[in-house]
């Protein structure tokens, strides 16, 4: 009997026929072991031996370059045919230097240029690297400053999302707001009893949600989940933060999530919509956004890491920009008249919800 | 590997049976005017390649032929049973066959091309030199050098043979015109031995113990082993152990990488052996509970086969000629999937039947690289050239 699954693996030969129930178990084991807590780190992230350092064989240059052996030395033991040995040596290791040193000297002198040139380029590259720092830094804190400005100054836009979140968040005392680019939403969670810790990166969104009066710490939120407790957070807001990170950076945090969380608490995740062109367009101009990711690989990232019950959230659309139909009038004068009005408001609905989609949307999974 | 198994090759030389002879000699009345001798790069005790050209010299012996080793570089104890290849040059005749076994880029292969012999070549794979990139340099130029040397054989070759189907597949595809497989020849009553008491005191616990046998090279992709043990011992057992066992000789920047990732995954249990001696290779296979190969390219993997002699179940990456040395036997993934794999394992290690079932079916593959089987075919290719 043979059995066959080229998607994880093979068995063949007499007698085995429990190939699916096997990739099934497997597949149940490994969800148990999430479920009782136990949180794999990706091992691929870990450490890929496989690939060369580079500064380790370019130290190996800076060391080893000299090839020459002025450490040789000849001598003898013996104290009578020591003298005789001695000469008869060096006779002939002065013989053979004629032909070889002027080869080591050309390839040290290639080793050495070699050395330098590397050398150069390493501290060049470390000058290019700090001021390409530099000026993201600069660049990452204008930003900052012009995006939580206009979140303090539109606090209504911010509210129709409110219900939405007391719904999984409602009479919380300790949930975790990783981001904090909307201090308005802080400001209604704690009029709703919440209480809610702020984490952030950024110099600014702290310093502003400080302001405010909000309890925010500014650390690496990997930082700050990896040392709570497993199972101790009640809830976790990220607050338009994932599309600042990279996907590698965004798998460990909802691992990190999932395992922190409380059993049957809610993860909620607030980012921009690419599905809205025009909001998609105007993203692209901010210097902080690394990626902007489509609803539904946000879902299966939360399905991977285990969380349940997950719903996504359109809000924000941007109807002051809407393009207009055509009034639909009581009596149209022929048929063709009605079909072109009918037609257009039909290709006008159809853009509109492309181009102006809702300008965010939230993704809710339950652990 | 081990204790010489190259030299227990020979040692274990049992006298010239009669009846075998007889056989023999009814096929060929002049066998014994004929001298068939091999040649090969670097002939080691303990490994598999060199352990097989001892195997062919002793049944070439038995068989009647004038037979010798000829080879650049050997260990200190094959030095009783090889010459320097260049003294080749004083017996070689037209007459005469020479088995060629090729696995890497040598000096010898101009030379072999330019001697008059019947030519047998025998391929063992030569592993792509990008695997070695940035571990040996040396490494990657031989086996780019060796692909260029062997496409030089097409027309030269009477015979060429591969030790797997995949690796005949090869020669096929360089132009080489006659063809065929010749699987290692093991002696699996070698295995027999009684293994090395220190290790087996050492290790006999309630562990589980997983086993990866082969050099340390960068093909062999021992870092994917570890990330399965890693996942194993942490999230399902913590009871198990890792060997590693295999020399890492020339592949120190390999070696420190290894160690590096052991390091930074904190695991206590992995044990990489280096070299070690025949006896203490037949302990680690007794201990061990599952055998594990994440390797990338293999021209034949005598492990299996020894996995198979010690029933242990083997679970193998689906690459190169893997699949065709278990044929049905163990169980292949397709994926490296580590999670995945260490489940599997477990899964392995707690159902008996299954575990028995696999079991089951290695021993029936184990019977295809039965010494007998492989004498055969290696007496059917000499005749073919003959």
């Amino acid at each position: 009997m043979r059995e066959k699954s080229r998607s994880i693996l093979e068995i063949k030969g007499e007698g085995i026929e429990e190939v699916e129930e096997i990739i099934r178990k497997i597949g149940v084991n490994k969800i148990k072991r999430k479920e009782s807590s136990f949180s794999p780190e990706n091992v691929l992230d870990l450490y890929c031996p496989s690939t060369p350092d580079i500064q380790h064989d370019f130290r190996q240059i800076k060391w080893t370059w000299d090839i020459g052996n002025s450490s040789y030395c000849i001598s003898s033991h013996r104290p009578i045919v020591g003298k005789a040995l001695v000469m008869g040596r060096e006779l002939i290791h002065g013989e053979v230097k004629r032909y070889i040193d002027p080869m080591t000297e050309i390839q040290r002198d290639f080793n050495k240029s070699i050395a330098q040139i590397l050398c150069k380029l390493d501290a060049r590259i470390d000058r290019i690297d700090n001021e390409i720092e530099n000026l993201e830094g600069q660049a990452s804190k204008t930003k900052t400053m012009v995006d939580a400005n206009q979140i303090i100054s539109n606090p209504s836009l911010k509210k129709q999302k409110l219900h939405m979140y007391l719904h999984c968040f409602s009479g919380l005392q300790n949930l975790v707001d990783i981001g904090c680019r909307q201090v308005d939403l802080l400001d209604t969670f704690k009029e709703h009893g919440i209480r809610a810790h702020g984490v952030s990166t950024d110099e600014d969104s702290a310093k502003c949600c400080k302001q405010r009066g909000f309890d925010v710490e500014r650390i690496d939120p990997i930082h700050y989940l990896e040392r709570t407790d497993d199972n101790s957070q009640e809830g976790i807001f990220m607050d338009h933060f994932v599309e600042g990170v990279n996907p590698e950076y965004l798998a460990k945090m909802l691992n990190l999530c999932y395992k922190k969380l409380k059993h049957g608490y809610y993860l909620i995740i607030e980012t921009a919509n690419p599905l809205s062109v025009f909001h998609f367009v105007k993203s692209c101009d901010d210097g902080n956004n690394k990626m902007l990711m489509h609803p539904e690989t946000l879902k299966l990232l939360l399905r991977s890491s285990c969380f349940r019950e997950i719903n996504v959230n359109f809000f924000s659309p941007i109807s002051d920009y809407w393009l207009k139909s055509i009034p639909i009038k009581s009596k149209f004068a022929n048929e063709t008249e009605k079909t072109i009005v009918e037609t257009y408001n039909s290709n006008i609905d159809l853009l509109n919800s492309i181009i102006f989609d809702a300008q965010d949307y939230a993704v809710i999974g339950k652990k | 590997m081990g204790l010489n198994r190259g030299l227990y090759a020979i040692f274990s030389l049992t006298p010239l049976k009669v009846s075998h002879f007889i056989t023999w000699q009814s096929l060929k009345t002049d066998v014994t005017m004929i001298e068939i001798h091999q040649m090969v790069p670097s002939l080691t005790n303990g490994d598999a390649l060199g352990d097989e050209t001892l195997e062919i010299c002793k049944i070439l012996n038995l068989w009647g032929y004038k037979s010798y080793i000829y080879t650049n570089q050997m260990s200190s104890k094959c030095k009783d049973f090889a010459r320097d290849y260049r003294e080749y040059s004083d017996i070689s005749s037209k007459d005469n066959i020479l088995i060629f076994h090729f696995s890497i880029g040598s000096d010898m292969s101009e030379f072999v091309r330019n001697l008059p012999d019947k030519k047998i070549i025998i391929y063992h794979n030569i592993t792509p030199p990008e695997f070695f990139v940035g571990y040996n340099d040396v490494f990657v130029d031989l086996a780019t050098r060796g692909r260029k040397e062997l496409a030089q054989f097409a027309g030269i070759a009477d015979l060429a043979l591969g030790v797997s189907e995949y690796n005949r597949k090869e020669l096929e595809s360089l132009g080489f015109e006659r063809t065929g497989v010749l699987p290692f020849i093991v002696d699996l009553d070698k295995y027999s031995q009684e293994p090395d008491k220190k290790i087996m005191r050492e290790f006999t616990d309630d562990y589980i113990n997983f086993l990866f046998v082969g050099r340390i090279v960068p093909n062999k992709r021992q870092e994917d082993v570890i990330r399965i043990f890693y996942y194993f011992n942490k999230y399902i057992n913590s009871k198990s152990r890792l060997f590693l066992v295999g020399t890492y000789m020339n592949m120190n920047k390999y070696y420190v990488r290894l160690n590096e990732l052991i390091e930074r995954l904190k695991l206590k249990n992995v044990y990489i052996t280096g070299h070690v001696d025949f006896k203490e290779l037949l302990a680690y296979y007794r201990l061990a509970d599952i055998f594990i190969s994440m390797s990338e390219h293999e021209g034949f993997c005598v492990p299996l086969i020894e996995s198979m002699y010690f029933n242990i179940p083997i679970v193998a990456y689906n690459s190169t000629a893997i699949p065709i040395i278990l044929h049905d036997a163990g169980i292949l993934v397709n994926k490296k999937a580590y999670e995945d794999i260490a489940e599997l394992v477990n899964i392995l290690i707690c159902d008996k039947t299954l575990r028995a079932k696999i079991i089951k079916n290695q021993q029936s593959r184990l019977k295809y690289f039965n010494k007998s089987e492989t004498e055969e075919m290696l007496k059917k290719y000499i005749s073919m050239i003959l």
